[in-house]
Protein backbone atom coordinates (compact mmCIF):
# COMPACT_ATOMS: atom_id res chain seq x y z
CA UNK A 1 0.00 0.00 0.00
CA UNK A 2 1.41 3.34 -0.95
CA UNK A 3 0.68 6.56 0.85
CA UNK A 4 -0.35 9.52 -1.26
CA UNK A 5 2.74 11.62 -1.85
CA UNK A 6 2.74 15.10 -0.38
CA UNK A 7 5.51 17.51 -1.24
CA UNK A 8 6.23 20.43 1.04
CA UNK A 9 8.53 23.32 0.13
CA UNK A 10 9.30 26.92 1.01
CA UNK A 11 9.40 29.90 -1.33
CA UNK A 12 8.52 33.60 -1.19
CA UNK A 13 7.98 33.44 2.57
CA UNK A 14 5.29 30.75 2.18
CA UNK A 15 5.04 27.00 2.74
CA UNK A 16 3.66 25.27 -0.33
CA UNK A 17 2.15 21.79 -0.29
CA UNK A 18 1.61 19.94 -3.54
CA UNK A 19 0.70 16.54 -4.90
CA UNK A 20 3.54 16.96 -7.41
CA UNK A 21 7.23 17.71 -6.68
CA UNK A 22 8.02 21.40 -6.23
CA UNK A 23 11.40 21.10 -7.94
CA UNK A 24 12.25 24.81 -7.92
CA UNK A 25 11.37 25.56 -4.31
CA UNK A 26 13.33 24.68 -1.13
CA UNK A 27 12.18 21.30 0.28
CA UNK A 28 10.73 21.27 3.80
CA UNK A 29 10.31 18.31 6.14
CA UNK A 30 7.21 19.55 7.92
CA UNK A 31 4.97 22.50 8.66
CA UNK A 32 1.44 23.67 8.05
CA UNK A 33 1.07 24.79 4.45
CA UNK A 34 0.07 28.33 3.51
CA UNK A 35 -0.73 27.29 -0.07
CA UNK A 36 -2.12 23.92 -1.18
CA UNK A 37 -1.57 22.84 -4.79
CA UNK A 38 -3.58 19.92 -6.11
CA UNK A 39 -4.86 18.35 -9.29
CA UNK A 40 -8.57 18.51 -9.99
CA UNK A 41 -10.72 16.53 -12.41
CA UNK A 42 -12.70 19.60 -13.43
CA UNK A 43 -12.57 23.32 -12.85
CA UNK A 44 -15.19 24.95 -10.65
CA UNK A 45 -17.80 27.26 -12.16
CA UNK A 46 -16.75 30.78 -11.18
CA UNK A 47 -18.26 34.12 -12.11
CA UNK A 48 -15.68 36.15 -14.03
CA UNK A 49 -15.22 39.77 -12.95
CA UNK A 50 -12.64 40.58 -15.60
CA UNK A 51 -10.51 38.86 -18.19
CA UNK A 52 -6.76 39.23 -18.55
CA UNK A 53 -5.39 37.82 -21.80
CA UNK A 54 -6.77 34.26 -21.80
CA UNK A 55 -7.30 34.26 -18.03
CA UNK A 56 -9.92 35.52 -15.62
CA UNK A 57 -10.19 37.32 -12.33
CA UNK A 58 -12.81 36.27 -9.83
CA UNK A 59 -13.98 37.66 -6.51
CA UNK A 60 -11.87 35.02 -4.76
CA UNK A 61 -8.96 34.43 -7.14
CA UNK A 62 -7.76 33.87 -10.68
CA UNK A 63 -7.82 31.44 -13.60
CA UNK A 64 -4.69 31.15 -15.72
CA UNK A 65 -4.43 28.81 -18.70
CA UNK A 66 -0.84 27.93 -19.54
CA UNK A 67 -0.54 26.99 -23.20
CA UNK A 68 -2.09 23.55 -23.61
CA UNK A 69 -0.38 22.14 -20.53
CA UNK A 70 -2.70 23.07 -17.69
CA UNK A 71 -5.22 25.56 -16.36
CA UNK A 72 -4.52 26.97 -12.90
CA UNK A 73 -7.22 28.25 -10.57
CA UNK A 74 -6.06 30.20 -7.52
CA UNK A 75 -8.24 30.84 -4.49
CA UNK A 76 -7.58 33.61 -1.97
CA UNK A 77 -3.82 33.21 -2.24
CA UNK A 78 -4.04 29.94 -0.34
CA UNK A 79 -5.07 27.27 -2.84
CA UNK A 80 -4.06 26.41 -6.39
CA UNK A 81 -6.02 23.85 -8.41
CA UNK A 82 -4.59 22.62 -11.68
CA UNK A 83 -6.38 20.82 -14.47
CA UNK A 84 -4.00 19.06 -16.87
CA UNK A 85 -4.52 19.84 -20.54
CA UNK A 86 -3.76 17.95 -23.79
CA UNK A 87 -0.04 18.83 -23.62
CA UNK A 88 0.37 17.97 -19.91
CA UNK A 89 3.90 16.71 -19.18
CA UNK A 90 3.37 15.33 -15.69
CA UNK A 91 5.24 18.11 -13.87
CA UNK A 92 4.29 21.59 -12.79
CA UNK A 93 5.32 23.81 -15.71
CA UNK A 94 7.64 26.75 -15.22
CA UNK A 95 4.67 29.13 -15.44
CA UNK A 96 3.52 27.74 -12.10
CA UNK A 97 6.72 29.04 -10.48
CA UNK A 98 6.27 32.40 -12.22
CA UNK A 99 2.83 33.75 -13.14
CA UNK A 100 0.82 31.48 -10.83
CA UNK A 101 3.13 32.10 -7.87
CA UNK A 102 2.99 35.86 -8.57
CA UNK A 103 -0.82 35.79 -8.48
CA UNK A 104 -0.74 34.01 -5.12
CA UNK A 105 1.79 36.52 -3.78
CA UNK A 106 -0.18 39.52 -5.00
CA UNK A 107 -3.38 38.17 -3.47
CA UNK A 108 -1.55 37.98 -0.15
CA UNK A 109 -0.41 41.61 -0.33
CA UNK A 110 3.16 40.91 -1.44
CA UNK A 111 4.66 42.70 -4.44
CA UNK A 112 5.93 40.46 -7.23
CA UNK A 113 8.77 42.11 -9.13
CA UNK A 114 10.31 40.93 -12.39
CA UNK A 115 13.80 40.95 -10.95
CA UNK A 116 16.59 38.67 -9.82
CA UNK A 117 17.99 39.11 -6.33
CA UNK A 118 21.25 38.24 -4.59
CA UNK A 119 22.39 38.62 -1.00
CA UNK A 120 25.45 40.80 -0.49
CA UNK A 121 26.55 41.80 3.01
CA UNK A 122 23.28 40.67 4.57
CA UNK A 123 21.13 42.73 2.21
CA UNK A 124 19.33 42.00 -1.01
CA UNK A 125 20.35 43.59 -4.29
CA UNK A 126 17.65 43.44 -6.97
CA UNK A 127 18.62 43.18 -10.64
CA UNK A 128 15.98 44.21 -13.16
CA UNK A 129 15.90 45.13 -16.82
CA UNK A 130 14.34 44.26 -20.14
CA UNK A 131 14.65 40.79 -21.64
CA UNK A 132 18.14 40.22 -22.96
CA UNK A 133 19.72 42.86 -20.69
CA UNK A 134 21.60 40.14 -18.82
CA UNK A 135 19.85 39.91 -15.43
CA UNK A 136 20.47 36.22 -14.78
CA UNK A 137 23.93 36.45 -16.30
CA UNK A 138 24.89 39.28 -13.95
CA UNK A 139 23.40 37.40 -11.03
CA UNK A 140 25.44 34.34 -11.97
CA UNK A 141 28.60 36.47 -12.07
CA UNK A 142 27.80 37.94 -8.66
CA UNK A 143 27.25 34.44 -7.23
CA UNK A 144 30.80 33.60 -8.34
CA UNK A 145 32.09 36.59 -6.37
CA UNK A 146 30.53 35.19 -3.17
CA UNK A 147 26.99 36.56 -3.29
CA UNK A 148 24.14 34.19 -2.36
CA UNK A 149 21.05 33.45 -4.46
CA UNK A 150 17.83 35.05 -3.24
CA UNK A 151 15.67 34.55 -6.33
CA UNK A 152 15.74 34.36 -10.10
CA UNK A 153 13.34 36.23 -12.38
CA UNK A 154 10.54 36.68 -9.79
CA UNK A 155 11.27 38.38 -6.48
CA UNK A 156 8.63 38.87 -3.79
CA UNK A 157 8.81 42.14 -1.90
CA UNK A 158 7.22 42.34 1.52
CA UNK A 159 6.22 45.93 2.33
CA UNK A 160 3.86 44.93 5.14
CA UNK A 161 4.45 46.10 8.70
CA UNK A 162 6.64 48.92 7.42
CA UNK A 163 9.23 46.44 6.14
CA UNK A 164 10.94 46.52 2.76
CA UNK A 165 12.24 42.98 2.48
CA UNK A 166 13.02 40.66 -0.39
CA UNK A 167 11.81 37.11 0.26
CA UNK A 168 13.84 34.15 -1.06
CA UNK A 169 12.20 32.65 -4.12
CA UNK A 170 13.12 29.84 -6.45
CA UNK A 171 16.26 27.86 -5.66
CA UNK A 172 17.16 27.54 -9.33
CA UNK A 173 18.22 29.87 -12.12
CA UNK A 174 17.87 29.59 -15.87
CA UNK A 175 20.99 30.36 -17.87
CA UNK A 176 22.26 30.19 -21.42
CA UNK A 177 24.85 27.56 -22.23
CA UNK A 178 28.00 29.63 -21.83
CA UNK A 179 27.02 31.26 -18.55
CA UNK A 180 25.78 27.91 -17.22
CA UNK A 181 29.27 26.51 -17.75
CA UNK A 182 30.77 29.31 -15.66
CA UNK A 183 28.26 28.91 -12.84
CA UNK A 184 28.82 26.50 -9.96
CA UNK A 185 25.95 24.33 -8.80
CA UNK A 186 23.86 21.34 -9.68
CA UNK A 187 22.53 21.12 -13.21
CA UNK A 188 18.81 20.33 -12.90
CA UNK A 189 17.76 20.42 -16.55
CA UNK A 190 19.24 20.82 -20.01
CA UNK A 191 17.84 23.05 -22.73
CA UNK A 192 14.37 22.08 -23.93
CA UNK A 193 11.18 23.88 -24.97
CA UNK A 194 10.05 23.64 -21.32
CA UNK A 195 13.14 25.57 -20.18
CA UNK A 196 12.94 28.04 -23.08
CA UNK A 197 16.22 26.62 -24.34
CA UNK A 198 18.08 27.34 -21.10
CA UNK A 199 20.02 25.26 -18.60
CA UNK A 200 18.52 25.13 -15.12
CA UNK A 201 21.11 25.33 -12.34
CA UNK A 202 20.70 25.11 -8.57
CA UNK A 203 23.55 27.22 -7.18
CA UNK A 204 25.29 26.00 -4.06
CA UNK A 205 25.27 29.34 -2.29
CA UNK A 206 21.73 30.32 -1.43
CA UNK A 207 20.58 32.70 1.23
CA UNK A 208 19.55 31.23 4.55
CA UNK A 209 17.65 34.37 5.59
CA UNK A 210 13.86 34.39 5.74
CA UNK A 211 13.83 37.93 4.36
CA UNK A 212 16.45 40.53 3.51
CA UNK A 213 16.30 44.32 3.64
CA UNK A 214 16.80 45.69 0.14
CA UNK A 215 20.01 47.60 -0.49
CA UNK A 216 19.38 48.73 -4.06
CA UNK A 217 17.81 48.01 -7.43
CA UNK A 218 20.26 47.66 -10.30
CA UNK A 219 18.27 48.79 -13.33
CA UNK A 220 20.01 47.41 -16.40
CA UNK A 221 20.18 49.68 -19.41
CA UNK A 222 19.19 52.83 -17.48
CA UNK A 223 21.08 56.03 -16.72
CA UNK A 224 23.28 56.06 -13.64
CA UNK A 225 21.19 58.39 -11.49
CA UNK A 226 17.42 58.40 -11.52
CA UNK A 227 15.39 61.31 -10.08
CA UNK A 228 12.62 60.43 -7.59
CA UNK A 229 9.70 60.18 -10.02
CA UNK A 230 11.76 58.06 -12.42
CA UNK A 231 12.85 55.87 -9.53
CA UNK A 232 9.22 55.17 -8.61
CA UNK A 233 8.50 54.49 -12.27
CA UNK A 234 11.42 52.08 -12.41
CA UNK A 235 9.88 49.89 -9.71
CA UNK A 236 6.47 50.02 -11.39
CA UNK A 237 8.05 49.13 -14.75
CA UNK A 238 9.45 45.98 -13.20
CA UNK A 239 6.23 44.61 -11.73
CA UNK A 240 5.86 40.94 -12.62
CA UNK A 241 3.06 40.39 -15.17
CA UNK A 242 1.81 43.99 -14.84
CA UNK A 243 -1.45 43.41 -16.77
CA UNK A 244 -2.47 40.81 -14.20
CA UNK A 245 -1.43 42.93 -11.25
CA UNK A 246 -3.29 45.98 -12.52
CA UNK A 247 -6.49 43.92 -12.69
CA UNK A 248 -6.10 42.19 -9.30
CA UNK A 249 -7.67 43.70 -6.19
CA UNK A 250 -5.56 46.06 -4.10
CA UNK A 251 -3.64 47.60 -6.99
CA UNK A 252 -3.80 51.18 -5.60
CA UNK A 253 -2.29 49.90 -2.36
CA UNK A 254 0.35 48.06 -4.40
CA UNK A 255 1.28 51.23 -6.30
CA UNK A 256 1.44 53.17 -3.05
CA UNK A 257 3.70 50.48 -1.58
CA UNK A 258 5.93 50.85 -4.65
CA UNK A 259 6.22 54.58 -3.92
CA UNK A 260 7.28 53.77 -0.36
CA UNK A 261 9.76 51.25 -1.75
CA UNK A 262 11.16 53.88 -4.12
CA UNK A 263 11.49 56.27 -1.18
CA UNK A 264 13.69 53.79 0.68
CA UNK A 265 15.63 51.94 -1.99
CA UNK A 266 18.05 53.61 -4.38
CA UNK A 267 17.90 52.70 -8.06
CA UNK A 268 21.26 52.43 -9.78
CA UNK A 269 21.45 52.41 -13.53
CA UNK A 270 23.88 49.82 -14.87
CA UNK A 271 24.80 48.91 -18.44
CA UNK A 272 22.98 46.06 -20.14
CA UNK A 273 25.18 43.18 -21.24
CA UNK A 274 27.37 44.09 -24.22
CA UNK A 275 30.41 41.85 -24.57
CA UNK A 276 30.38 38.06 -24.60
CA UNK A 277 33.02 35.74 -23.16
CA UNK A 278 34.00 34.70 -19.66
CA UNK A 279 36.43 37.58 -19.06
CA UNK A 280 33.72 40.14 -19.83
CA UNK A 281 31.27 38.17 -17.71
CA UNK A 282 33.59 38.28 -14.69
CA UNK A 283 34.52 41.93 -15.24
CA UNK A 284 30.86 42.94 -15.42
CA UNK A 285 30.11 41.21 -12.11
CA UNK A 286 33.08 42.90 -10.43
CA UNK A 287 32.04 46.30 -11.77
CA UNK A 288 28.53 45.78 -10.41
CA UNK A 289 29.89 44.58 -7.08
CA UNK A 290 32.10 47.66 -6.76
CA UNK A 291 29.07 49.88 -7.46
CA UNK A 292 26.96 48.03 -4.88
CA UNK A 293 29.68 48.01 -2.21
CA UNK A 294 30.27 51.74 -2.65
CA UNK A 295 26.57 52.34 -2.19
CA UNK A 296 26.32 50.14 0.90
CA UNK A 297 29.37 51.89 2.42
CA UNK A 298 27.95 55.36 1.78
CA UNK B 1 -17.76 90.33 -13.55
CA UNK B 2 -18.09 86.69 -14.64
CA UNK B 3 -17.52 83.58 -12.63
CA UNK B 4 -14.59 84.25 -10.33
CA UNK B 5 -12.17 81.35 -10.22
CA UNK B 6 -12.10 81.72 -6.43
CA UNK B 7 -15.76 80.58 -6.31
CA UNK B 8 -14.86 77.24 -7.80
CA UNK B 9 -14.72 74.35 -5.38
CA UNK B 10 -11.47 72.52 -6.11
CA UNK B 11 -11.28 68.83 -5.39
CA UNK B 12 -8.66 66.13 -5.71
CA UNK B 13 -8.79 63.52 -8.42
CA UNK B 14 -8.89 60.32 -6.34
CA UNK B 15 -7.12 58.35 -9.08
CA UNK B 16 -3.80 59.59 -7.67
CA UNK B 17 -1.76 58.29 -4.74
CA UNK B 18 1.48 59.85 -3.55
CA UNK B 19 4.47 59.52 -1.29
CA UNK B 20 7.49 61.68 -0.42
CA UNK B 21 10.70 60.51 -2.09
CA UNK B 22 13.74 62.48 -0.97
CA UNK B 23 12.87 66.17 -1.51
CA UNK B 24 10.05 65.42 -3.95
CA UNK B 25 6.47 64.33 -3.57
CA UNK B 26 5.85 61.70 -6.24
CA UNK B 27 2.36 60.75 -7.32
CA UNK B 28 1.10 57.93 -9.50
CA UNK B 29 -2.22 57.74 -11.30
CA UNK B 30 -3.62 54.32 -10.47
CA UNK B 31 -5.67 54.20 -13.66
CA UNK B 32 -3.12 55.36 -16.21
CA UNK B 33 0.15 54.57 -14.41
CA UNK B 34 1.35 58.13 -15.03
CA UNK B 35 3.91 59.50 -12.57
CA UNK B 36 4.45 63.13 -11.61
CA UNK B 37 6.64 64.87 -9.05
CA UNK B 38 4.89 67.75 -7.26
CA UNK B 39 6.74 70.94 -6.41
CA UNK B 40 6.34 72.21 -2.81
CA UNK B 41 3.43 74.53 -3.70
CA UNK B 42 1.52 71.80 -5.53
CA UNK B 43 2.14 69.41 -2.67
CA UNK B 44 0.82 71.92 -0.12
CA UNK B 45 -2.26 72.45 -2.29
CA UNK B 46 -2.79 68.71 -2.68
CA UNK B 47 -2.71 68.33 1.09
CA UNK B 48 -5.02 71.32 1.58
CA UNK B 49 -7.49 69.67 -0.82
CA UNK B 50 -7.99 66.70 1.45
CA UNK B 51 -11.46 68.18 1.60
CA UNK B 52 -12.75 70.23 -1.37
CA UNK B 53 -11.97 73.93 -1.01
CA UNK B 54 -12.19 77.18 -2.94
CA UNK B 55 -8.98 78.84 -4.07
CA UNK B 56 -9.44 81.47 -1.35
CA UNK B 57 -9.69 78.73 1.26
CA UNK B 58 -6.60 77.01 -0.15
CA UNK B 59 -4.69 80.31 -0.01
CA UNK B 60 -5.83 80.90 3.58
CA UNK B 61 -4.66 77.43 4.52
CA UNK B 62 -1.22 78.01 2.96
CA UNK B 63 -0.89 81.49 4.48
CA UNK B 64 -1.52 80.00 7.93
CA UNK B 65 1.28 77.47 7.41
CA UNK B 66 3.96 79.33 5.48
CA UNK B 67 5.61 82.74 5.81
CA UNK B 68 4.59 84.15 2.44
CA UNK B 69 3.04 87.43 1.28
CA UNK B 70 -0.67 87.13 0.31
CA UNK B 71 -0.10 88.44 -3.24
CA UNK B 72 2.75 86.02 -3.90
CA UNK B 73 0.72 83.18 -2.39
CA UNK B 74 -2.23 83.96 -4.62
CA UNK B 75 -0.05 84.06 -7.75
CA UNK B 76 1.63 80.75 -6.88
CA UNK B 77 -1.65 79.03 -6.06
CA UNK B 78 -3.31 80.27 -9.26
CA UNK B 79 -0.43 78.95 -11.36
CA UNK B 80 -0.20 75.65 -9.48
CA UNK B 81 -3.95 75.00 -9.66
CA UNK B 82 -3.86 75.57 -13.43
CA UNK B 83 -1.05 73.07 -13.77
CA UNK B 84 -2.78 70.58 -11.47
CA UNK B 85 -5.91 70.89 -13.58
CA UNK B 86 -3.90 70.31 -16.75
CA UNK B 87 -2.33 67.20 -15.19
CA UNK B 88 -5.78 66.05 -14.03
CA UNK B 89 -4.64 66.05 -10.41
CA UNK B 90 -7.46 68.35 -9.37
CA UNK B 91 -10.54 69.84 -10.94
Amino acid sequence: MTEPRVHLAAAFGLRWQSDLPLDHFAPLEQGDPDVRVSRVAALAERGSLASVRRGHIYADGTRFPWEEEAVFDTYAGSRVDYLPGPAWKGVLPHAFYGTVAAQVLAWRGLIPLHACAVEIGGRAVLIAGPGGAGKSSLMSGLLETGAALVSDDLTAIDMRDDAANALPGRTTIRLGEAVAQWTGGMRIASPSPATRGKYVIRPVTRTSAAGLPIAALLDLGQDAVLPPAARAQAFARHLFRPAWLAALPGHPARLQALLRLAARVPVIGFPAIEAQGQAAHVARAHAALARIEALIAS
Amino acid sequence: MGLDMTDKLWRRNDDWVGSPIEDSYVMVNIESGTYVALNPTARAIWEALETPRTQAQVEASLLSQYAVAPDACSQSVTKALQEMQAQQLAS
